[in-house]
Parts: C-alpha cells; sequence; structure tokens
C-alpha cells in the first residue's frame, strides 16, 4: 500500500467499489446501526435505503466512492451539542459517499489524483452527489446533494417539462477535484436535534441563503434552539417537533419573513387555487415548505420543484361554485419535495379525483401503497421587503379577467394566467434579449422598479403572449400595486383602449373595477 | 391566438357594439360577485390560531 492510498492514523482514505444495493449497504453502515434500516421487511425503518437505491439507479449509478473519515459541519455541530455528551462513544467523523454514472477503479482514481487530466475530467463528468452517511444508531442519512433527474437525463411522460426551481450549483472537492453540481441540501430528521418540520427548514434555508442577500443557513440543531427561543412546549431537545408558530420564529431568526397561507382555516380546502399559489414563489426560486396531514400526523415537506405538461392536467384548482380563473396550476401534475421520511427530490403527484378537484399523493414502492398529503398550511420564508402576497395580486387579476370575459375579449377556455414573483435584474435580462419586448424595451429597462416584483402574463394555450402586467411585490395589499404594463399584441390593445375611452363602459366599470384599476388600465393601453 | 377572440379562420373579431352592450349588462353583476369576492380573499389572508399552534411531529 503507498502513502497515496492509506492515511496511518485513520486507516483508508477511500474506498471504491460499483454501485451494487449491498455495497450501498456496505458504505452506509457504522457499528451502532441498527439493520432494520436495510431490511425490506420493515418499510418504515428501510424507506430512506430503498428510495436512495432506487433514485440512484435511476440516475444510472456505476460507481461508489467512500470518502472515509469526512468532518460535515452539520453534523459536527448536532454532536457537540447532544451526541458527545451520550454515554455511548458515537463517532465525530462520518463518511462521505461519492456517487458516479460510470464505472471505474482504484487505478483510475489514482491516476486522477497523480495528474491525469483525462481521468480528472472522467471523474468530473459522470459525477452524479453525495450522501454523508452519520455513525449513529438509525438517522443515518446526513447532508445529501444528489443531482435531479433533469442532471440524469431520466426523461418524462408526454412532453412534459420538469423544473427543478429551488437547486443551485454546489462547489465539492474530493481529494482536491472541484466538482460541480445543481443540487439542494437534503437530509433524514435524527428526531433528537431535529425532527421534520427542522429538516424542512434546514433544506429550505440552504436555498434561500442563495437567493436572498444577508440571510444564512444554520444547522439543525441551532434551527431547533431558535425555533424554541420563545414557545418551549416540551423540552426542545431531544425534540418531538415544532409548531407552525415555532417554524416562523426560525424563519424570522435567519432574517427573513414567515408567509402562512392557511389551508383549514378556509370553508372549504377547495376555495383558492393553492396550486397556483406554491407555483408562483417556486418560479422564482422561493422554497415552500407544504404542511400537510397524513394519515392524521401533521408532516412538513420542502417544495423545490414542480412538472408542467403541455396540455390541462386537472380541469379545475378550485370547486365549481369558487371564483376561479385559469391558471398555470391547471398543467402542474407534480410537485417535487424534499421529504425527510422518504428522501430528495420525490415526486408528489396531483392526481384528478371525482368529489374534490385533486389530490396530492405519493405512492410508496416499498409499502405498495399510496400516501395522502392533505394540505394544513403553506409557509414560505420571504425576504422581508416581500410584502404584497400571491393572493392579493389574484384579487386584482380576477377582476380584469372578468372585465375582459364580460366584453367578450377573451375565450375563457383557451387562455392561461402565469402569476409569478421575480426579481427585477432577471425581468431585465429578459426585457433586454427577448424578441417580444422589441416595442417597450427601451421605456422598461429605463423605468424605475423595486427589486422584487410581481409578473402576470395573460398566455393563449397555443403559447402566445396577450400581455404582461408588472406588479410592486414590496408594497402593502391595501395599496394599488400594478405598476406597468405591456400588450403583444396591437389590435388587442386598441380594442382595450377603445372599450376604456367608451363614456358608458367608464360609467357603468369606473366603480366596479375601482377607479385606480380602472385608469391604469386606460393609460397603459394608449 | 387562439385565446383572444377570433373569428373561424384565425382572424382576429374587433370589438363590436354588441360586445359592448353584453359587458354593460354584466356590470351590476360583477360588482355584488367582486364585493363577495374581496371578503374571501381577506378572509383567506387571515391565519388562526389553531393553525399556529399545530405541532409538525413526523
Amino acid at each position: 500500500m503507498t502513502d497515496d492510498e492509506c492515511n496511518p492514523e485513520l486507516g483508508e482514505a477511500f474506498n471504491i467499489n460499483s454501485f451494487t444495493e449491498e455495497n450501498l449497504k456496505t458504505s452506509l453502515n457504522n457499528p451502532f446501526l441498527l439493520q432494520r434500516k436495510f431490511d425490506k421487511r420493515f418499510p418504515e425503518y428501510s424507506q430512506h435505503f430503498q428510495y436512495l437505491y432506487s433514485y440512484l439507479s435511476d440516475m444510472k449509478c456505476k460507481t461508489i466512492l467512500q470518502e472515509n473519515n469526512y468532518i460535515d459541519r452539520d453534523y459536527l455541530v448536532d454532536f457537540a451539542h447532544y451526541y458527545v455528551r451520550c454515554f455511548t462513544p458515537y463517532g465525530r467523523l462520518t463518511k462521505r459517499i461519492h456517487f458516479f454514472s460510470k464505472e471505474f477503479d482504484k487505478q483510475l482514481f489514482l491516476s486522477a489524483l497523480n495528474g491525469s487530466k483525462k481521468n480528472i475530467n472522467i471523474i468530473k463528468k459522470n459525477y452524479i452527489g453525495f450522501i454523508v452517511a452519520k455513525p449513529l444508531p438509525e438517522a443515518i442519512i446526513g447532508r445529501t446533494l444528489l443531482g435531479t433527474y433533469e442532471n440524469g437525463c431520466v426523461p418524462t411522460t408526454n412532453n412534459a417539462k420538469r423544473f427543478f426551481t429551488c437547486v443551485y450549483k454546489q462547489k465539492i472537492n474530493l481529494f482536491g477535484i472541484d466538482m460541480e453540481i445543481e443540487s439542494l441540501e437534503y437530509q433524514e430528521q435524527d428526531a433528537v436535534t431535529a425532527a421534520c418540520a427542522t429538516s424542512a427548514l434546514w433544506s429550505a434555508f440552504h436555498q434561500t441563503d442563495k437567493i436572498f442577500k444577508g440571510t444564512w443557513a444554520p444547522t439543525p440543531v441551532e434551527i431547533t434552539e431558535s425555533a424554541n427561543k420563545f414557545w418551549q412546549l416540551s423540552r426542545p431537545i431531544p425534540s418531538s417537533g415544532l409548531t407552525v408558530m415555532q417554524m416562523c420564529q426560525a424563519i424570522h431568526e435567519v432574517g427573513l419573513e414567515a408567509y402562512v397561507h392557511s389551508i383549514e382555516d378556509q370553508k372549504d380546502p377547495y376555495m383558492h387555487p393553492l396550486i397556483s399559489l406554491i407555483y408562483a414563489y417556486l418560479k422564482m426560486g422561493v422554497p415552500v415548505i407544504l404542511h400537510a396531514e397524513i394519515n392524521g400526523d401533521d408532516h412538513a415537506v420542502t417544495l423545490n420543484g414542480y412538472c408542467l405538461e403541455e396540455k390541462q392536467h386537472i380541469p379545475r384548482e378550485v370547486k365549481r361554485n369558487y371564483p376561479y380563473i385559469p391558471l398555470v396550476g391547471r398543467r402542474i401534475s407534480k410537485f417535487y419535495a424534499h421529504d425527510d421520511q422518504i428522501g430528495p427530490f420525490c415526486k408528489l403527484e396531483i392526481v384528478q379525483k371525482i368529489l374534490d378537484p385533486y389530490k396530492i399523493e405519493k405512492y410508496l414502492h416499498s409499502y405498495k401503497k399510496i400516501l395522502t398529503y392533505e394540505p394544513i398550511s403553506i409557509i414560505v420564508p420571504l425576504y422581508t421587503k416581500i410584502r404584497v402576497v400571491f393572493l392579493d395580486v389574484f384579487r386584482w387579476v380576477k377582476k380584469f379577467h372578468d372585465f375582459l370575459k364580460a366584453f367578450n375579449r377573451i375565450i375563457e377556455t383557451n387562455i392561461e394566467w402565469n402569476i409569478y414573483l421575480c426579481e427585477l435584474n432577471t425581468f431585465r435580462n429578459q426585457v433586454l434579449s427577448g424578441r417580444l419586448y422589441k416595442q417597450d424595451r427601451s421605456r422598461l429597462l429605463r423605468k424605475s422598479l423595486p427589486h422584487y416584483i410581481w409578473r402576470i402574463e395573460l398566455n393563449t394555450l397555443d403559447g402566445n403572449k396577450i400581455l404582461e402586467i408588472i406588479a410592486d411585490a414590496t408594497d402593502m395589499k391595501r395599496s394599488f400595486f400594478f405598476k406597468d404594463m405591456v400588450y403583444f399584441n396591437s389590435q388587442f390593445k386598441t380594442d382595450i383602449h377603445n372599450l376604456l375611452n367608451d363614456r358608458q363602459v367608464r360609467t357603468g366599470y369606473e366603480h366596479v373595477l375601482t377607479e385606480k384599476l380602472f385608469n391604469f388600465l386606460f393609460e397603459t393601453s394608449q | 391566438m387562439l385565446g383572444i377572440n377570433v373569428k373561424k379562420g384565425g382572424r382576429y373579431r374587433p370589438l363590436s357594439s354588441n360586445d359592448i352592450k353584453s359587458g354593460l349588462k354584466q356590470a351590476s353583476k360583477l360588482e355584488i360577485e367582486f364585493a363577495e369576492f374581496d371578503k374571501q380573499i381577506d378572509k383567506a389572508l387571515e391565519v388562526s390560531n389553531k393553525t399556529l399552534q399545530r405541532t409538525i411531529t413526523i
């Protein structure tokens, strides 16, 4: 054995094996581990292992590289707060298990470590991600970064498109080899320093840390402690769970504010367009925590992406007796979630039903059963200045929609409203490069607008843009926050102008739409 | 552009006096609907203590 292969103090620095179920078990194993963690006869315990094995198989994993004696910051802080004071001598070092979509052996890897550019490229190009294996009896899945199905080129059905919006480029250094992967941190709850609510927040904070300046991503134990700062229902550690209020406190502690939309407080869970509401935040890359009831227990998962179908997936998001406009949510067939009970990027399917418009479901292969997620609330960690929420915007859009419909300007079955939060710089980049904005480009680029805006697009189902409204996301709900509007069809614009210029229409609709909306529509159609 | 009002054959159907008549007739109905809708949205923006105090355990 050479010095390259062996650390005299800590044993082998790495092991390389082909990807098989047995080798994955061996890599994740530790002396304290209860073996039911891998046993298919106990799906409630082996769920993570089975999900990860299946996920890595779908990603065409061929090789496992186990980096021994790895120091993981999140585990180390948890260890210092709790495990170090246990009688059982749990270790402070972890294993970082890397996955590759190409078969290679120790010789090839050693040659890469000796500087072979060709072999370094093979290692980099075929990287899928890693799992930190913690030396604990049960919750062994530590910080995990795995590529998405989009990176893994796993095909979709019906030309649907997956959007993993809450992922970012992660840099991983493996013995000096710099690798990159687009992912979002995941880990299993240990029910000691973190329950599922903490794990959901922990994943969400890694994303908000990247998109909102001045915030940070604390470790699980730090989240549990900050959540329990003012309200302690029982001892905070070992953690048995967090209330929604405690989750809001933890969000506040990282410099953000929580927007909570309660579904259980509504007369009917299908009263408002929930799928489009979630989408409106996910589209900008803001993670959404879905608080749902599963078989009578409250659970939280971090939504981080969605699957958009070409055609309508469900006919309506709300029940027939409630106000509605056609929104993008009807085309969303799945949400992707970091579910600490299952694994990273797991599919939550939107399934059409007879009595209700849809249900959110997850098929568990290990149990061979379907879990139904009954939404209780939605928790969105937002930058403090984002004060106008989806429903505030929806209120105005609905009025404009009904006005256009009343005068036969739109055919409801052929259009779709796309409402989403956006950063001003993203909008400006699109205005600068987008052919459609040619007429209004200079005016829009020079216009003074806030850092966060709501974009409201009216599109036809065959993919043409009719108009776009820009609204101020930093204003307040009692204000009128529409700031600008662009028409992409000149005849349509002329008709709207003629309509609003009609004396009878003004008399009949000025107070119905409100003077502010009426005047805004009139001025922007000139 | 099938979403906006078009004639058969795909040509855009401009605003007519019938469209205006039809729209004006609906003004009072929409006024009532919007008032009810505003109330529903205001209610939807509230969060009860019951929700805030639910414990997420699994």
